[in-house]
């Protein structure tokens, strides 16, 4: 009989995601940060974060000489691998 | 009339969930919670009706199982009449779907669901990458994981 691991769960694993991107990116003006994506791989977390980052993407059109457009932030997305045991964090792509 | 359609990840929660809020968190739905099903239903509610496509269809029942293998007792039943009684299918044949463009990016089931994607339509996905895709083809989704954002 195999041995019967504890893991931390969905929401354990979110909440230390976070306090990881914060450490990360608490000196980097970010907006609207959102939980992404939730994967349990094996034995890992894969917690995806999005965040609007400030550069912003611009994106034209009309004519040449009277340009129109708008400006809208740049999405940005990373994943957190957690291991599931612990919660410790392992790497970030 | 507004129609939603559930990705596979919504819908298995959706049943599975419904039927037998014990196994949130277990084999199948270890990433979501009772919370997010509480919205899941909410948001449901709001739409007079339901569309899918074969493909997410046949996702949901390999995942939620038959026979002895159910995640849980009568989800198959359940999924059963879910599809019979709500559901309106919307199929296209999948050489076309292929052809469509985004077959090599997104898969088969995404890219059913994109080439389906009306405006009167809502997708509520737990794929984020679906949910972006959506916004750039303009239509209306939902990333239940949004949901589940630490307040």
């Amino acid at each position: 009989m195999g041995e019967v691991v504890d893991k931390l769960t969905a929401t354990q694993a979110i909440e230390r995601a976070f306090a990881v991107f914060r450490e990360f990116y608490g000196s980097v003006e970010t907006d609207n940060v959102l939980l992404e994506g939730v994967e349990l791989d094996r034995e890992a977390w894969l917690i995806t974060i999005g965040f609007d980052f400030g550069r912003k993407r611009e994106t034209r059109f009309g004519p040449q000489l009277f340009p129109d457009g708008f400006r809208e932030p740049v999405r940005e997305k990373r994943r957190f691998h957690l291991r599931a045991s612990d919660g410790e964090f392992l790497k970030m792509d | 009339m507004r129609a939603v359609l559930l990705d596979t990840a919504p819908l298995v929660l959706f049943i599975v969930g419904n039927l037998d809020p014990g196994r949130i968190g277990g084999r199948r739905l270890e990433a979501f919670n009772a919370d997010v099903l509480d919205y899941l239903n909410e948001a449901v509610a709001r739409f007079p009706r339901h569309v899918s496509v074969p493909n997410v269809l046949t996702e949901a029942s390999n995942h939620i199982g038959a026979g002895n293998q159910q995640l849980a007792k009568g989800a198959a039943e359940a999924l059963g009449y879910y599809i019979d009684s709500f559901v309106d299918e919307i199929y296209r044949p999948s050489d076309e779907v292929v052809a469509g463009g985004y077959y090599r990016s997104v898969g088969l089931s995404d890219a059913a669901i994109l080439d389906c994607l009306r405006h009167d339509m809502t997708v509520i996905t737990a794929d984020h990458e679906l949910y972006a895709r959506v916004h750039e083809k303009g239509g209306s989704a939902i990333n239940l994981f949004h949901r589940m954002t630490p307040r």
